[in-house]
């Protein structure tokens, strides 16, 4: 079973083995010695207090029998009352010890013994008081008591003493065993104790060990972490630093973006101003544009005229070819009419030489015409391909003056458009002025805001350097720690 | 685009005039040696040449109807000056590729020695042109034709007697 005990955890563990044995060595120490109050307090308060009690009995025999001589003596009867109250303490006494016998059957005996002889000497000594009330011979009662009351006495003390001598040896074996149970209890005590002992070196030592291992392992921990937080420290000291410089230069370029916010705020100013004037061109030009749109209408319904001409023009040159056309078949029929002109004056023989003559001429006549009507037709056809061409070109100046009216019209649309835009412009120009005094305003609070930070940044430089210091503090303290461990 | 050409200027149509007035003016030209007439037909994109003496009308081939024959150069009949002309193809009589069937042309008129009447037909008429006679060339061989100068090149001179002999033997 793998317990992971933290330090707290072990110790306690530890310091309550510990605890927990001193409590057994207490217990133990306290059984022993209550065995010995014990055993001392029996002694004191039986065998001590029997030998007590004997000596009291012995005093009140003593009391007793100097109450008699006192009374043989002197005849008074204060001696009888102090008697009396010897017998009665006597016999309390005698009670006493009678219940307080634990010891056996020899002090009951002995009890008994000395009771018989009290009584003897009660009764002898009661006679002879009797004797000396009726004042009897003083001699007579003298030799009586030598006679009868001195061996009773003597028998009575003699018991006495045996008793009380019985009892000091009841008190010396009680004191003996007291003191070997004492004894025992000590040996006892000094075996637990140095169980305990043993005990809590083992644990000690083997808490010393074990902590030592791990603490050594935490303050080695804490050394590199300290040295770790140290490094940090240095780092976040040299990051405070840098940031402190950097917030002071943001400070600056805030300061510099303020003076250009300020800037572009009066640059808007002017620029709204410029969309104003820009606005009015714009309108003048579009004005221009419309004017000029118009001209180039104008100028395309002209060039439409041209074409038309043109191509009346074109229609023209066809007719005059179909007439060059009538004047060719005409020329080649004069051709071929003179051909056979010439053949009919050739088969006419002399009389046709000078009509053929005439035939002669007239097929030249009509082949100068054939040439002429050819030249006409090229003459014509060059007339209707220049025409044609003109007709393409004024077609193709009609689509470029189209185009040029469609693109004067986007012109117009967009300097429309350019109008609207300028005047948005101008909007955005106002917008942008307004939102130019915000930023100013946000820019001198991003500047307080900075500062307040560059503070900040500063308070973080000394906590770093704080933390840095706390790092070497706790560097040392577990060089300390280790050097205690 | 080209520079147009320039137009006949009135000096080109008086000299026009001046010439076709000096013709009736200028006394008759001096005797010239004898000329041939030749009148330059154009069959399967060659020139031949005509006799005019031989010839007794040039017309446009305009109205040739149809007529069976087993030659295959007989195009059929034309009516002219109230007289029926067989038509031959003269591309077909000179062993030439016929031209196809109801394209124009041009008909010489020649007849024969009996005065039997005949058309020749051919694609188109160039030019009536005067050859001195002794420029002819004489045919190589017989049976082959005499060629007459045309600037840098001979035009064949069709034998229309000889034609006309071929034709007629052929009917009968």
């Amino acid at each position: 079973m793998n317990l992971r005990w933290t330090f707290g955890q072990k110790i306690a563990a530890g310091f309550a083995a510990v605890v927990a044995l001193t409590v057994i060595c207490s217990l133990v120490g306290v059984r022993a010695l209550h065995t010995v109050v014990t055993d001392k307090d029996r002694v004191i308060m039986e065998n001590a207090g029997r030998l007590v009690t004997a000596a009291k009995f012995q005093a009140a025999v003593e009391w007793k029998v100097s109450s008699v001589r006192g009374y043989f003596l002197t005849g008074s009867d204060t001696h009888l009352q102090r008697l009396k109250e010897a017998d009665a303490e006597a016999a309390r006494l005698l009670q006493v010890l009678k219940s307080l016998d634990s010891s056996g059957s020899d002090t009951a005996a002995l009890l008994g013994k000395i009771e018989q002889a009290l009584g003897d000497y009660t009764a002898v000594s009661g006679q002879l008081i009797a004797v000396r009330r009726n004042n009897a011979n003083l001699e007579e009662i003298a030799r009586s008591f030598e006679e009868n009351v001195m061996p009773r006495r003597h028998a009575l003390d003699q018991l006495v003493d045996e008793f009380v001598a019985h009892e000091e040896k009841q008190l010396e074996l009680a004191k003996a065993a007291a003191t070997a149970s004492a004894d025992e209890a000590t040996r006892m005590l000094v075996i637990i104790v140095t169980i305990i002992v043993v005990v809590a070196a083992a644990i000690a030592l083997f808490l010393s060990r074990r902590l030592g291992r791990d603490i050594g392992a935490a303050i080695q921990h804490i050394r590199s972490s300290s040295a770790e937080l140290q490094a940090a420290a240095n780092q976040q000291v040299t990051s405070s630093r840098e940031q402190a410089t950097s917030m002071s230069e943001i400070s600056t370029t805030v300061s510099e973006l303020l003076a250009t916010s300020r800037q572009i705020e009066e640059s808007s100013q002017r620029v709204a101003h410029i969309s104003e004037e820009t606005a009015g061109a714009a309108r003048a030009g579009d004005r221009t544009v419309r004017s000029a749109h118009e001209s180039i209408t104008g100028i395309k319904q002209h060039v439409d005229h041209v074409v038309t001409y043109m191509l009346d023009l074109g229609k023209k040159s066809q007719q005059i070819g179909s007439v060059v056309d009538i004047i060719n078949e005409l020329a080649e029929q004069t051709n071929i009419l003179s051909i056979n002109a010439s053949i009919e004056a050739a088969g006419a023989g002399e009389g046709g030489r000078r009509f053929a003559v005439v035939a002669d001429e007239i097929r030249k006549l009509a082949e100068r015409v054939g040439g002429s009507t050819r030249e006409i037709s090229a003459l014509i056809e060059e007339i209707r391909a220049a025409v044609n061409t003109t007709v393409m070109a004024t077609e193709g100046g009609s689509k470029a003056v189209d185009a040029g009216a469609r693109q004067f019209g986007e012109v117009t649309a967009a300097f429309e458009n350019i109008v609207k835009l300028v005047a948005t412009s101008t909007e955005a120009a106002r917008e942008i002025e307004l939102s130019t005094k915000q930023q100013t305003t946000a820019v001198e609070q991003v500047n307080i805001a900075i500062v307040n930070a560059a503070q900040a940044t500063k308070e973080s430089e000394a906590s770093s350097a704080q933390t840095l210091q706390t790092a070497a503090q706790l560097a040392t303290l577990s060089g300390d720690l280790a050097t205690l461990v | 685009m080209n520079a147009p050409a320039p137009l006949p200027s009135s000096t080109k149509a008086r000299e026009y005039r001046d010439a076709f007035d000096a013709t009736f003016a200028a006394p008759p030209p001096p005797p010239a040696p004898p000329v041939v007439a030749l009148l330059l037909v154009r069959v399967d994109g060659s020139l031949f040449a005509v006799r005019r003496s031989e010839m007794t009308g040039f017309v446009r081939g305009d109205a040739i109807a149809p007529a069976p024959g087993r030659a295959s150069a007989f195009l059929g009949l034309a009516e002219m000056r109230g007289e029926i002309y067989p038509v031959w193809s003269l591309a077909g009589l000179l062993g030439r590729p016929l031209p196809p069937p109801g394209s124009s042309c041009w008909l010489v008129l020649v007849q024969n020695s009996a005065g039997a009447p005949c058309a020749l037909a051919c694609a188109a008429v160039d030019k009536l042109i005067f050859v001195p006679e002794s420029d002819l060339t004489a045919p190589a061989r017989p049976g082959a034709p005499a060629l007459a100068p045309w600037g840098a090149e001979s035009v064949p001179v069709v034998d229309v007697p000889a034609l006309l002999a071929d034709i007629f033997k052929r009917k009968q």
